[in-house]
């Protein structure tokens, strides 16, 4: 039985999450007790912001450029459509012209839409139209 | 028996992890936790075999979907500790669980019955991925290229709501007319 | 290992895709046209836009009834192809309505007529198919377009409209979802004629009931929503008043038809399987719906939203005639909508061409019901046409919708719920009541102020959809019969 299971594709995977189950939190509580016994005990409310590198962050400006949000958005939908053709590259050769076709409609509908977003200026910044 | 106690490692952790999403008043904390939360629902998918949804769940939702988090994160001002204003937590924690226990109910009601059968079994000594890729590229040919159009529609709606020519209201604005289409004897 | 796959194009049966192709290539050929050159106007992408809805027509005629295509997974039957035609034309009815003398910001994008055109494929696909997947793509898809839509015409209540839309959305694609996972684990099968023939058998165990009730409920919530019926029809009046108002007329029409198919093949399903529970929850969600909606609809303050609310109504009597689940109630389905569809265009277009940038007579509405007070006066012909549209929808014979509920009731009648039929009947009587009161408004009331321009946006293409609406609504009596008859006959050929 033992022997099975140590042959398994995915129990090196397996230990190495049980070691870090324990490990990883005996260390993350070896270093908070160590540098709590250093640290100086005052609790501040800027600790906990946001790094960045020198400016006190005070309050974040309620305005932040939705392009932001954009280019995580097609971030998102690049990557979808990314993941469809792993198992059409795995496939490849078994489904032939047909699965061959198909997915060339599909980047090929993707496709206009990257045009589109080129077009409209959506990845660069601030230059939106 | 790896199986069981990597199951019951990954519950384990995913529920404390979500747990912290849902108490924490920390935003930062609370994304962490989600994120480490999502990482460890596809240890679930690699546990029953389904390798091709536990890379998908790490690259859409670890990757894709946290991004996006953090992206609208910046919208709010993170280090302001959230004012909760629930006065009656225990009705809410007796709805949720209730609710929590009906869904477990229905989603049980089928395993406890006869086995169900796969419509499309794994082929012996072929890879999860290769399996999905089949089925996907023939069964699911028109669902498959539907989702492109849904994509692309997704794209156009954010490119177009997202942009310039927003924040300049035709609808508000009094004097936009349109002079192929007035009417000339509109009195 | 796996054999390589051969597949023969005759097996796909290519034809059953046509009608979504022409909509989507559509949609594609604006969007690329838009690239090329981004001066043209917007007169050029309407008539785009209905060349390709004339084709998409076309070729929907051209369809067999009962075929399938593309491994099962596209099923034309037909009730696929009567809810394509009526999508189709409320499309014909609802895009010349952008031909507006002033310019409103929606119209300004060509990607306006694009998102249009995909969100009609969405729809398409939503009704030409029994596989729970690419119903849900389908509506995924037309639900995304329609969000932007309503977001496009760029004010602060349709932005609120929008997401509200959106969230509830979102929410019911989550139950739907759910409830599809569940039909899964019951069946091993997203299709519903092999669920239908895997739960025949099944039908005795205890657990499958609990899993059927919990798949149900949740397909049921997700439905409700779109439907917007009783419990879940909130959001419905604060979207349609933030949309703009063709935009509002063609949401109560056609997203509830394609919504309506699906309800038909779920539960028509659970219902033929003798799952009687399922009947009384859809009857007690049509008479809560109907009722509730009509008595919110006296009190409103706004056209838009009275309209909003009797729309609500009018989907709750068509959710009854669900109930029943014989030949005729399914074609009382069809039917009305096909007659409601014209009458409440009509209405929404007539809100549309008295429509003000700025809100003159209220703070908080743009049509309230003093805007409308004395049009006899300033607009005769105007008036005249809201007060048919008001007494169709009221149901007074013989205008169109009259026709319309007399079928629902005989067929409530026929398959002995003679309750039901007392119940519309007595609805059809409160709802009189705020259908007049506008009427009352325009002919009986001096105007508030001394208005000039009441038909502020009005334009010729505007004036033929009214036309063709009015024509539609006075002429029901005539074209009644054949269509009965071509409704049922599609109806029964496909077996509902």
């Amino acid at each position: 039985m033992t022997h099975v299971i140590t042959e398994h594709p995915y129990f090196g995977v397996f230990v190495l999450f049980a070691l870090t189950a324990v490990a990883f939190p005996a260390t993350l509580a070896a270093a908070r007790f160590i540098s709590r016994k250093l640290a100086k005990l005052d609790t501040e409310k800027l600790k906990l912001t946001i790094y960045e590198c020198g400016p006190e962050v005070t309050k974040q400006p309620n305005t932040i450029s939705a392009q932001f949000y954009l280019i995580a958005l097609l971030f998102i939908l690049f990557d979808v459509e990314i993941i469809f053709m792993f198992p059409w590259a795995i496939d490849f050769k078994l489904l032939g012209w047909f699965g061959f076709t198909e997915m060339i409609l599909f980047i090929l509908l993707l496709a206009i839409g990257f045009v589109y977003a080129w077009k409209k200026g959506a990845l660069e910044w601030h230059s939106i139209k | 028996m790896y199986e069981t106690i990597a199951f019951y490692l990954f519950s384990a952790l995913t529920i404390g992890l979500f747990l912290i999403t849902v108490m924490s008043k920390n935003v930062l904390y609370a994304m962490t936790s989600l994120a480490a939360g999502m990482v460890l629902i596809s240890g679930f998918f690699f546990i029953l075999g389904a390798d091709f949804l536990g890379v998908v769940q790490l690259i859409v939702y670890v990757g894709a979907i946290m991004a996006l988090y953090s992206f609208a994160m910046m919208f709010f001002d993170a280090t302001r500790d959230i004012k909760e204003k629930n006065t009656n937590s225990g009705l809410v924690f007796l709805l949720g669980g209730l609710s929590a226990l009906v869904l477990v109910m229905i989603f049980a009601a089928p395993i406890h019955s006869d086995a169900v059968q796969a419509l499309y079994p794994m082929h012996e000594g072929v890879g999860n991925a290769q399996d999905v890729g089949i089925v996907l590229f023939t069964k699911y040919l028109v669902p498959f290229e539907v989702a492109a159009v849904m994509l692309l529609v997704a794209m156009i709606a954010g490119i177009i709501l997202a942009g310039k020519k927003m924040d300049q209201s035709l609808t508000e604005d009094a004097s936009a007319d349109d002079e192929i289409l007035i009417q000339k004897d509109a009195k | 290992m796996l054999q390589p796959i051969n597949v023969s194009l005759e097996s796909l049966n290519l034809i059953t895709l046509a009608p979504m192709l022409v909509a989507i290539a559509g949609g594609l050929i604006i969007l690329v046209l838009d690239l090329i050159n981004s001066k043209l106007h917007k007169t050029l992408y309407v008539m785009l836009t209905l060349l390709i809805l004339f084709i998409d027509f076309g070729a929907v005629l051209g369809l067999n009834v009962n075929e399938r295509g593309f491994f099962d997974v596209m099923l034309i039957d037909g009730v696929s192809i009567i809810s394509q035609l009526m999508i189709i034309v409320a499309s014909m009815l609802f895009i010349p309505l952008s031909l507006t003398s002033k310019r409103f910001h929606e119209y300004s994008y060509p990607e306006f007529f694009a998102l249009f055109l995909f969100m009609i494929a969405g729809f398409q696909f939503m009704v030409t198919s029994d596989n729970l997947i690419l119903i849900f793509v389908g509506l995924e898809t037309a639900s995304l377009a329609l969000y932007t839509l309503i977001a496009l015409h760029n004010r602060s209540n349709s932005f609120e409209a929008a997401v509200k839309y959106f969230t509830m959305g979102a929410l019911s694609a989550g139950f739907y979802a759910m409830g599809s996972a569940v039909i899964y684990g019951l069946t091993g099968s997203i299709e519903l004629y092999k669920v239908a023939a895997v739960l025949s058998l099944r039908m005795d165990e205890a657990s499958i009931m609990i899993a059927i009730f919990g798949a149900s409920v949740l397909l049921l919530t997700a439905f409700a929503f779109k439907l917007s019926l009783f419990p879940f029809h909130t959001w419905a009046p604060d979207v349609y008043e933030g949309a703009s108002a063709p935009l509002a007329g063609y949401m109560s029409v056609v997203p509830k038809v394609a919504a309506f198919v699906v309800s038909i093949r779920i539960f028509g399903m659970y219902i033929d399987l003798g799952i009687e529970w399922v009947r009384i929850i859809i009857l007690v969600l049509a008479v809560g719906t109907m009722t509730l909606a009509n008595i919110m609809a006296l009190v409103q303050e706004d056209v838009k939203r009275m309209l909003a609310y009797s729309s609500i109504s009018h989907a709750g009597f068509i959710m009854a005639a669900l109930a029943l689940d014989t030949t005729e109630g399914t074609t009382a389905i069809f039917l009305y909508y096909a007659l409601f569809m014209f009458t409440n265009l009509g209405a929404f277009a007539m809100l549309w061409i008295s429509r003000h940038k700025v809100r003159r007579f209220s703070d908080r509405y743009d049509n309230p019901y003093e805007k409308f007070a004395g049009l006899i006066n300033i607009m005769p012909m105007g008036a005249v046409i809201m007060a048919l549209f008001m007494l169709s929808l009221a149901g007074v014979p013989p205008f169109s919708v009259f026709w319309g509920k007399i079928y629902v009731m005989q067929a409530a009648v026929n398959s002995g719920y003679v309750w039901l039929a007392i119940v519309m009947g007595l609805n059809s009587a409160i709802a009189a009541y705020y259908y007049l009161k506008l009427i009352v408004f325009m002919f009986l009331k001096e105007p508030v102020k001394s208005v000039d321009t009441v038909y502020y946006n009005l334009s010729k293409p505007l004036m033929a959809v009214i036309g063709l609406a009015t024509v539609a609504t006075i002429g029901a009596i005539f074209y009644i019969q054949p269509l009965i008859s071509y409704i049922y006959y599609m109806i029964s050929a496909s077996g509902y």
